[in-house]
């Protein structure tokens, strides 16, 4: 019984989205990048402990499938939600295990476990975080937002927001939080963005869109966009955008979106589910169409697609499958669909990665 | 039924014509087989015709066990999923086919848990308990419930039934057992006698203990990793029992019996060990109460015609809290109400020396409930019908069926899942070839299927309601072997599981259905061993070792990474074994449970291995008489190397601890 319980509440839990852009007037000097790695964060099974961060050697094939693990001689924990590089840092969002890990991302030695636990000692479940200004913003679903500082690597703020809130974006001094009552399931989940005035750190106002808000990106003319997962029986998903007057209009060419990532204004977005074959859309944020809706051009062939990321120097596509429950394989497509390569079996749901 | 009639002449005759090929004196306590003959437990063992074992209560005694749990893991062929300490859930595998291919009955009907599918065995107490007996396929016994032929492999589980020596009205035992983590177990058991032919037992028990265990935690699998020591939190139980039987022989033909069990318990949920949260489930509880009451009446209308009717009611009552969650109202509370009725009819006939036939015919209703939003409440109706066929001699014995089973699906709220039908066979034969030599050869083919659970079938957004049954083909090639001092016995088998009933992701991580995906094919070598030792004229020894080997491999796609990978926690290699030595002045018993690695993965690479464990036991007990009455005093040291070993990944097992044991019998 318990099982089952937490299986459904994992399944109704556990998403997460790909944001990985710091933002472009980020004081920190990004260190120049080879890009001859990628380090990738590997969610785990659920009370497995088994949440992994792996290392693969683009030139040489080589793979360090536990990084993390024999770097520091102790595992990641359970259930790795997120990872963004920042500076020289990889900052890891660890669900259930309640902890934030900040690493040095070539190395991979931690350097600080920030806990993230409520009074009476249970995970705050933190979901995703986000850089900016010397800052990283996480989320949790004890409906707060915490501002870690990056300089004492310490907690220097949190603040509440709406229900569960899950996918988090900065603009123009705004950090919009996706409050989607994912642990809301028997209610019929949320329906709100919370926006924070990034210098006082408090919530300035909510504003209403669709049901299941869970991911989160934003193009260069200083629009934000999401994907609302629905309420998976009556309620489908929808992609909407927020101008920066702040009004919502739904995108209705896009019926299915998950995850996505917003590169040079073009939004890949992971659509699929069950019985209809995963795949890729692309919309143009500035023509507001959908360019393709198969990414893929030379007909590899995927299956769940659980992450999508884009590498900002070389305009790589990342996309990372699963099927929750044996090891993923993470393939790296070229801007126009083509595949480089990829790493097969590489850890238990592939979900974020980074490049050094 | 055309179908029927004909399976059963082939069957029939087959028989006949081997049996022809010897000629053969038929020993007079063969000769009714249904009858329950006083024997000695090996021989049944040795002579079944399809794998069957027995714990006894003085085997028991000697086992180092509290919960049936501890001793059904020295049965060859079984796999016990253990989550560790008393109220951890403990779930029994046979031969690699899944916990829900298992039959659990208690005094010779079936437990049935329609929403999860699985009972957990932590439950029964050894306290009261006659017998432990396990058989692959199925019973030789023909003349049983049909629901009794369902199962791909039955746990039966007989209490103590009332026994009086000379003029006795009352007799029984009172005994408090204690130990490390806050156990405490005081049990009464008696019986009286009211007359000849009315006697009842009553039986109460009450088990606390707190469970705050240590053990070790390893942040990573490597020699050097760190790990640091915790406690299990929130692992307390507190379980209470009650039963009473009543038996009445109205006549030397005529016979009854009505039990009724009370069981509550109460428990933390101490989850998972999470690292850097080790408190991360420190709140949530399970309360699970259960009463049934059944009742058993056997006639026989002449020597030739036998009559048995069961019925059953079975309430059962789960409520699950964890005031943690982070969702809309701070916390989960679900409750699960269940009910069950149970009637059965069964008639045994001895057409000729040799060979019995029994019909027999089940009905079933269940239902369940739940405080849950629109919950489905679904029932269920199934009938199961059997005609069985049992051939003995002294050099063959044979069994066959043929079982029907039907279902009838209905829910309150929403569409009921689809009704089954399905036909099954069951053929086993055993043949001793020499008249003076007691081997045996056996084979059996088993048919089975387990339904489709209300969980698999209605849990929300997870249920699927298309779902097929999941059958298991079940074939099995033995030799035993017995002498008045030891016995062995070694059977391979091939197991088939087709239409496995898997959840499966459906569209993202929140989208899950159950499905029928799974495809499994099991390899297997069961022995156990058995030997009684006079080391000098006032010492005995007494030795048991069982041995499994399960191949058991995913066989659902061969594209996928698990083609040919090994079951999760299921070990190629287990045993177990164990030694008694009675002494006049002291019994000494040691115990020994082990395990080879297994996969926590359905993808067998290093870092889902689990590491293999072995567990041993030791223990002292000594019996002081004090005219017929007589004071039992023990003292067991339990996992003796305090390994801090896992069955499950991160719910360890308790390390060293200790139990001592007083009862005085009267």
């Amino acid at each position: 019984m318990k099982r089952k319980n937490l299986l459904l509440t994992l399944s109704l839990t556990g998403l997460i989205i790909l944001v990985s852009c710091s933002d472009n007037d980020n004081p920190i000097e990004q260190k120049p990048i080879n890009n001859n790695t990628i380090l990738i964060l590997n969610e785990g099974n659920f009370n497995q402990n088994n949440s992994t961060l792996a290392k693969y050697d683009i030139e040489t094939g080589s793979i360090i499938k536990d990084f993390f693990r024999e770097v520091n001689m102790r595992g990641l924990g359970d259930v790795g939600n997120d990872m963004i590089k920042y500076g020289s840092k990889l900052y890891i969002v660890m669900n259930v295990s309640g902890t934030i890990e900040i690493a040095d991302a070539s190395t991979g030695k931690s350097i600080r476990q920030i806990s993230m636990k409520m009074e009476d000692g249970s995970s705050k479940q933190p979901r995703q975080l986000i850089a900016h200004e010397g800052k990283v913003y996480v989320t949790s679903f004890d409906d707060t937002v915490t501002r870690i500082d990056t300089v004492s690597l310490d907690i220097d703020a949190t603040v509440k927001v709406g229900l569960d809130p899950d996918g988090i974006e900065i603009i123009n001094n705004k950090i919009y939080v996706a409050n989607s009552g994912g642990l809301n399931f028997l209610d019929g989940y949320n329906n709100t963005l919370s926006i924070i005035d990034i210098s006082s750190f408090t919530v300035e106002k909510e504003i209403e869109v669709a049901v299941n808000p869970t991911n989160i990106g934003k193009d260069n003319r200083g629009n934000i966009y999401i994907s609302a997962l629905g309420n998976y029986t009556d309620i489908g998903a929808s992609f909407q955008k927020i101008t920066t007057d702040g009004r919502v209009t739904t995108i209705e060419e896009i019926t299915s979106p998950g995850k996505f990532v917003i590169f040079e204004n073009k939004a890949y977005i992971i659509q699929g589910s069950y019985g209809n074959p995963y795949s890729v859309l692309v919309y143009d944020c500035l023509t507001e169409q959908v360019i393709s809706d198969n990414f893929i051009t030379d007909g590899t062939e995927v299956g769940i697609i659980h992450g999508i990321d884009v590498n900002k120097e070389t305009g790589d596509v990342i996309i990372m499958e699963t099927d929750y429950q044996t090891p993923g394989t993470v393939y790296c497509f070229t801007k126009e669909g083509k595949l480089k390569y990829k790493i097969a079996a590489i850890g238990l749901i592939p979900t974020a990665v980074a490049f050094n | 039924m055309k179908l029927l009639k004909l399976t059963f002449q082939f069957v029939f005759t087959a028989i006949v014509s081997i049996n022809n090929l010897f000629a053969q004196n038929i020993a007079d306590s063969l000769y009714l087989p249904e009858i329950v003959i006083t024997e000695k437990t090996a021989d049944r063992e040795i002579r079944s015709t399809t794998p069957f074992q027995i714990l006894s209560n003085d085997r028991l005694q000697a086992l180092n066990a509290l919960q049936l749990s501890d001793a059904i893991k020295h049965f060859s062929g079984v796999t016990v999923k253990d989550y560790g300490g008393i109220g951890g859930l403990k779930t029994i595998s046979v031969r690699g086919l899944g916990a829900s291919h298992t039959g659990i009955s208690y005094n010779g009907l079936e437990v049935t848990d329609v929403q999860s599918g699985q009972i957990d065995i932590g439950r029964f107490s050894l306290d009261n308990i006659e017998s432990v007996t396990l058989n692959n396929g199925q019973n030789d016994n023909i003349f049983l419930p049909a629901k009794a032929f369902a199962s791909a492999s039955g746990i039966n589980i007989n209490s103590k039934t009332p026994e009086f020596k000379n003029k006795e009205k009352l007799n029984g035992s009172l005994s408090v057992k204690g130990g490390s983590f806050g156990l405490f177990n005081p049990a009464m058991n008696s019986s009286i006698k009211f007359s000849d032919k009315i006697a009842a037992t009553f039986s109460s028990e009450l088990t606390l203990a707190k469970g705050k265990y240590p053990y070790t935690l390893y942040y990573g699998d490597a020699g050097n990793d760190s790990s640091s020591v915790e406690h299990r939190e929130n692992s307390d139980v507190k379980n209470f029992r009650l039963e009473t039987g009543l038996f009445a022989d109205f006549s030397p033909r005529s016979k009854a019996n009505i039990n009724i069990y009370y069981y509550q318990s109460e428990r933390g949920l101490p989850g998972a060990t999470i690292f850097y949260n080790t408190d991360s489930f420190s709140k949530q509880r399970l309360w699970d109460n259960t009463f049934f009451t059944q009742g058993h009446f056997e006639h026989s209308h002449s020597n030739k015609l036998l009559f048995q009717i069961n019925a059953k009611y079975n309430n059962g009552y789960l409520k699950y809290l964890d005031p943690t969650f982070l969702g809309g109202d701070g916390k989960i509370e679900d409750i699960f109400t269940q009910n069950e009725v149970y009637g059965s009819a069964s008639a045994l006939y001895r057409a000729f020396e040799n060979i019995s036939f029994s019909l027999s015919s089940d009905i079933t209703h269940a239902n369940m409930f739940s405080n849950r939003k629109s919950f489905a409440a679904p029932s269920r109706l199934t009938s199961h019908s059997v005609i069985a066929a049992k051939w003995v001699s002294e050099q063959i014995m044979a069994t066959s069926s043929l079982l029907y089973t039907q279902t009838f699906e209905s829910v309150n709220i929403g569409d009921p899942a689809s009704n089954r039908r399905k036909l099954t066979t069951h053929l086993s034969v055993s043949a001793k070839p020499f008249i003076d030599n007691n081997f045996r050869v056996r084979a059996f083919y088993n048919e089975s299927f387990r339904l489709p659970t209300f969980n698999d079938l209605y849990y929300p957004l997870v249920g699927f309601r298309d779902l097929q049954p999941e059958s298991a083909h079940q074939f099995n090639l033995g030799v035993t072997y017995g002498k008045s001092n030891g016995s062995i016995t070694l059977d391979a088998y091939h197991n088939r599981v087709n239409n496995k009933i898997i959840a499966y992701p459906s569209g993202n991580l929140h989208q899950w259905t159950m499905l029928n995906m799974g495809k499994v094919h099991i390899n297997g070598i069961d022995i156990s061993a058995e030997s009684n030792i006079n080391i000098t004229n006032i010492a005995d020894l007494l030795l048991g070792l069982s041995y499994t080997y399960q191949d058991a491999i995913d066989k659902t796609d061969r594209n996928k990474i698990t083609w040919n990978h090994q079951i999760p926690y299921t070990p190629k290699h287990s045993g177990s074994s164990r030694a008694l030595i009675n002494l006049p002045w002291l019994d000494i018993s040691y115990t020994l449970i082990w395990s080879g690695q297994r996969y926590s993965n359905a993808y067998n690479s290093k870092e889902f291995r689990v590491n293999g464990y072995t567990d041993h036991s030791i223990s002292l007990s000594k019996i002081i008489k004090a005219g017929k009455d007589s004071i039992n005093l023990s003292f067991e040291i339990l996992n003796l190397a305090n390994n801090n070993y896992e069955i499950i990944l991160n719910y360890p097992m308790p390390g060293r601890s200790y139990r001592w044991n007083i009862s005085y019998n009267f």
